[in-house]
């Protein structure tokens, strides 16, 4: 009497979900890690998870480390009725 | 006032040279032209020979470049700190997925009809040595300096022209403006959807220091299959942004930090205003239905 062998098509089925759990158990380290780190500076951060169901980027809610890098111009804006010399917009 | 300006296309945009004496046209000219070139050689996505293909090529190990790609990128991950990665150097293979993977002449006329979701590695996967003048990414990364690289040029354009001509001047690459000194009046800039239109719709401001820069996502449209695609993605998920906003316009002391800031409240939606007040920047922001909110002394539109 012989053992019944799976098929060859449930075999690839079963891999194909070992490799998909494999993937998520990459994709949850990556992203505790990637949080660990950002909690390690000392920022609250959230996780945005990819629509493809990827990789993810953490993201912190503070705006600490903007703090000099956007600096205000001098002078500020005024507003003006007259021909403009130059255009900012799309390119 | 009376002012002289020049304009030529160049990496792939118009740009302008204007300046408050006649004589120094021309060299403020050359200057930027030559910038300009410097800059596609060194930081050009499209280009094979360019320093930023040879490290995208070379993805999963360190490349030696030369010092303005080394600068350029370094103002990029600035760019990407101070947004917690909202504005991220390392979206070029998300781009690339999405059908920008060439000069955008070229994409906007390619029948293209199926596109993937690549979200970016993180720019904190960069790896710079400046001791060693090299630059690492991780394999499958891909780098687009895009408007930040613009912005900076703007700022590094100006700030040359002042100091070799002595004149005032306003650089506009793209709609990317910055200035380094002034005229008596400022510089009056209308701030549109086009850049090139002065004649259209849209509040003229006038600026005497900084820079002011406009992100769109109604420029840089393309067509994927059944949907339109565009250039600002967010790097989480590989996804154009949602359009909440058609056009952020922010003020600033440099046009890379204008330009990230316009960027990143594009990228941030319904957030972005609070989020600029925060930061005590002017900006101007234009919701699809064409009404608009202010933050930061961002001056009234006249009646």
């Amino acid at each position: 009497m012989t053992e019944r062998q799976p098929s060859k098509r449930r075999l690839n089925q079963r891999r194909i979900r070992l490799a998909t759990r494999g993937l998520a158990v990459a994709a949850a380290l990556a992203t505790a890690a990637f949080a660990a780190a950002a909690a390690h500076n000392g920022k609250a951060s959230t996780t945005g998870s990819s629509a493809s169901g990827g990789s993810s980027v953490a993201r912190s809610e503070s705006d600490d480390s903007s703090s000099g890098f956007f600096t205000q111009s001098q002078s500020g804006l005024q507003s003006s009725s007259g021909p403009a010399v130059a255009g900012s917009g799309g390119s | 006032m009376e002012v002289w300006s020049s304009t030529f296309d160049a990496i792939g945009v118009s740009n302008q040279v204007t300046v408050d004496r006649e004589d120094s046209l021309p060299g403020a000219l050359a200057i930027a032209r030559a910038e300009l070139n410097a800059l596609d050689v060194a930081c050009s996505r499209f280009r094979e020979d360019s320093e930023l293909a040879a490290v995208n090529r070379a993805a999963g190990s360190q490349v030696a470049v030369g010092p303005l790609l080394l600068e350029a990128l370094g103002a990029a991950l600035d760019a990407a700190a101070a947004t917690d990665g909202l504005v991220d150097p390392t979206v070029g293979g998300a781009l690339r997925a999405l059908g920008y993977d060439r000069d955008f002449r070229l994409v906007s006329r390619s029948d293209r009809h199926t596109f993937r979701l690549v979200p970016a590695a993180g720019w904190r996967s960069v790896r710079i040595d400046r001791r060693r003048g090299t630059i690492g990414i991780p394999a499958g990364c891909e780098l687009d300096l895009g408007a930040v690289g613009k912005a900076f040029a703007a700022d590094r354009i100006a700030s040359r022209i002042r100091v070799a001509t002595g004149a005032s001047v306003l650089v506009g690459l793209g709609g990317d403006i910055a200035v380094a000194g002034a005229p008596p009046g400022g510089w009056p800039v209308k701030v549109a959807d086009d850049h090139r239109r002065l004649d259209g719709p849209g509040p003229t401001v006038v600026l005497r220091d900084g820079a002011l820069a406009t992100s769109s996502t109604t420029v840089r449209r393309w067509r994927v299959g059944t949907r339109t695609a565009h250039h600002i993605v967010d790097p989480a998920t590989g996804l154009p942004a949602l359009e909440t906003w058609r056009t952020v316009s922010v003020a600033a002391a440099s046009c890379v930090a204008a330009n990230t800031a316009a960027t990143a409240a594009i990228l941030k939606g319904d957030d972005a205003p609070a989020w600029l007040e925060r930061l005590g920047l002017a900006g101007r922001l234009v919701s699809r239905d064409g009404s608009s909110a202010t933050t930061g002394g961002w001056p009234e539109d006249p009646e």
